[in-house]
């Protein structure tokens, strides 16, 4: 699917009914209320993109006004007969990337993981999303509940992983589009892509079965 | 666990590891005769040990230890490394099907071919779990408003960078000023003012032959202090532990009229030199020997460049503005009254303000705007509020903010 913003306006956002692309064009020629169309337009998913990666409202606002920072001053590099959001996406994901390196927010790996000889544990395990209980997106929840749900099982992703996920998902775009946006081959995207998904849906179900089983610990502390 | 240094690629191990392997080196790799305390972590490092193929000897020598860590450490992170991407899972045939049918469909499901659907739905569903879960307080048009002012700042920078570069001139040597000052001190002092409008132009001298000799006070500080600026308050104002407004005079921990008082009790100015005939509660005499900041706001008659929130200012240069007579703004905010951002000096009956300038000159301005069209008496994210809001809302100043930017010229008492 193509970007929603480049055959039609967004529906959120703005009443403006220009697309993305012509309010950058204008925004270049001088239109300055333009970027404020853009940025309301997209404030709400960025912001989610953003949180998402970055794990902080702090530090995806820090990113969010990089991101725009950023929008300003390559304005005029960029191809109006392209989409604005992939671009605008790719743009988010490196300002986080930057922020993250910046914040040493890596990886950690702990000495006390089980131990064994390389090459001992090689058997990959796979996924399959029907066993897992997945809320349906009109499901009646505590939306902040969830909220700090969906953000312990993409913590536990690597930020390689986190970064696909989330880009392939805010961004809609084919894997082509993809390859071509991360410049990475195609065969990467689909496998990282791959890995990606069945690594969030297993943290899903990890966080969801330690949710139960801490509720029902707390009804049986409250039962005693 | 292993941690990846900032500003590194090589992983450095967390510090009860470490301590955990530097025992198990002294301990001479007996892990029963490592303290009971570190006992478990030593086993599990001695088993990495075993399992990356580090030989373990009794070195003595602590630089061959401190390599040993090392090597260690990265040996340890790579099994690691290994090891988990072996552990990331796959997605089973008929999920990793539906979702390359899902992105081919450009992630609408029902477009999906009818035997995927099913699965394809439920990766949309994943992919709402993610992109549509809101995120804690979602919409802030605060954040766009910011977002703005950021962009602003940049379109403000570069603008006035153009403009910078196209009139920045040679300037005046300090010691030229330094030698004139005293001149135009007593060639200032005959004006007699006999009709109002030769008083007003008598007292707008004077101001100007007072800031010339502040000006050569301020040129023997910064010759004597490695072109630093006075500054006697340290961390006033500080956006991290505000103690109080910059504009509480008389409390010099605060205030920011104390940076510019410096001059006094150092011996690098007067306080005449620093007062303006044009206020009539000018102070000229130090309320006691040991004072250290005018007696109240209103005694002060020149407004100080406020540095920056990481308490730098710029090493002056010859078009920076680094004293103006005393701001209307601030004796208007600092009394709860409303601002006008574009309101001269009330030192001359607001028809302008005179200003020193980096190089040592002192110069007659019209308007509160300099060229580059930064506002002297605003630090520069205010003045994109005032464009924007100021006719609908006014403006709110606390005494608490600083300049942006090191070329961002803001002054207050």
């Amino acid at each position: 699917m193509p970007s929603e913003s480049s055959d039609l306006p967004a529906a959120n956002g703005s009443a403006d009914p220009r697309t993305d692309e012509q309010l950058l064009g204008d925004y270049r020629t001088g239109d300055s209320p333009a970027l404020r169309v853009l940025i309301e337009r997209h404030q709400a998913d960025l912001l989610r993109f953003l949180t998402r990666l970055l794990g902080s409202r702090a530090a995806a606002e820090d990113a969010f006004q990089d991101t725009f920072l950023q929008i300003h001053i390559s304005a005029d590099t960029f191809d109006t007969s392209r989409r604005f959001r992939p671009w605008l996406f790719t743009i988010a994901a490196n300002k986080a990337r930057d922020q993250l390196r910046k914040n040493s927010r890596q990886r950690a790996v702990t000495l006390s993981a089980p131990v064994g000889a390389a090459g001992s544990d090689r058997t990959q395990s796979f996924v399959d999303l029907l066993e897992i209980d997945v809320p349906s997106p009109d499901a009646a929840l505590d939306q902040e509940e969830l909220s700090r749900q969906v953000q312990a099982a993409i913590d536990k992703l690597s930020p390689t992983l986190q970064e696909i996920l989330l880009l392939a998902y805010f961004q809609k775009l084919s894997y082509a589009q993809i390859a071509d946006d991360l410049d990475i081959p195609l065969g990467t995207v689909k496998s990282r892509l791959h890995a990606a998904v069945a690594s969030f849906a297993r943290n899903w179900d990890i966080v969801q079965r330690a949710e139960k089983t801490g509720l029902n610990e707390d009804r049986a502390g409250d039962s005693a | 666990m292993i941690e990846h240094d900032a500003h590194s690629h090589d992983p450095v191990l967390d510090a009860r590891d470490a301590e955990a392997l530097e025992a198990l080196i002294d301990a001479s790799y007996d892990v029963g005769a490592v303290p009971a305390d570190l006992r478990d972590r030593a086993r599990r490092v001695g088993e990495l040990l075993n399992l990356v193929g580090i030989a373990h000897h009794d070195s003595g020598d602590a630089a061959s230890d401190d390599a040993l860590v090392a090597a260690t450490v990265l040996a340890v992170d790579r099994q690691a490394s290994s090891r988990a991407s072996h552990a990331d899972p796959g997605l089973c045939s008929f999920d990793a099907d539906a979702l390359d049918a899902l992105a081919f469909a450009g992630f609408d499901a029902t477009r999906v071919p009818l035997a995927l659907r099913e699965r394809a739905g439920r990766h949309a569903d994943v992919a709402a779990l993610l992109t549509a879960t809101a995120v804690a307080q979602e919409s802030s048009s605060a954040l766009v408003d910011r977002t703005l002012a950021t962009v602003q700042v940049e379109v403000d920078r570069s603008d006035s960078a153009m403009q910078f570069d196209g009139r920045r001139g040679p300037g005046f040597a300090w010691r030229e000023i330094i030698s004139v000052a005293a001149m135009v001190l007593i060639a200032a002092s005959v004006v007699l003012p006999i009709t109002s409008q030769a008083r007003h132009m008598g007292q707008t001298a004077a101001c100007s032959s007072n800031l010339a000799s502040a000006a050569a006070g301020f040129g023997q500080y910064m010759n004597d202090f490695n072109d630093r600026l006075p500054v006697a308050t340290a961390g006033f104002g500080s956006r991290v532990a505000p103690i109080g407004s910059w504009w509480n005079v008389g409390k010099p921990a605060e205030s920011n009229a104390a940076n510019l008082y410096h001059l006094v009790p150092t011996g690098y100015a007067s306080l005449e030199s620093l007062a303006c005939p044009g206020n009539a509660d000018a102070q000229t005499v130090p309320i006691s020997p040991d004072a250290r900041d005018f007696a109240s706001l209103r005694a002060v008659s020149f407004s100080y460049r406020l540095p920056t929130r990481s308490m730098r200012f710029a090493a002056p240069e010859g078009s920076d503005v680094l004293l103006a007579d005393r701001s209307p703004v601030i004796l208007a905010a600092a009394t709860g009254q409303p601002v006008d951002p574009f309101a001269d000096s009330p030192n001359h009956n607001a028809r302008g303000q005179h200003v020193l300038m980096g190089d040592g000159s002192v110069d007659w301005i019209r308007r509160a705007t300099l060229e580059n069209g930064d506002n002297i008496w605003l630090p520069r994210t205010i003045e994109v509020q005032v464009r924007r809001v100021a006719a609908a809302h006014g403006i709110t100043l606390e005494g608490r903010e600083l300049a942006d930017e090191e070329d961002d010229v803001f002054l207050g008492p």
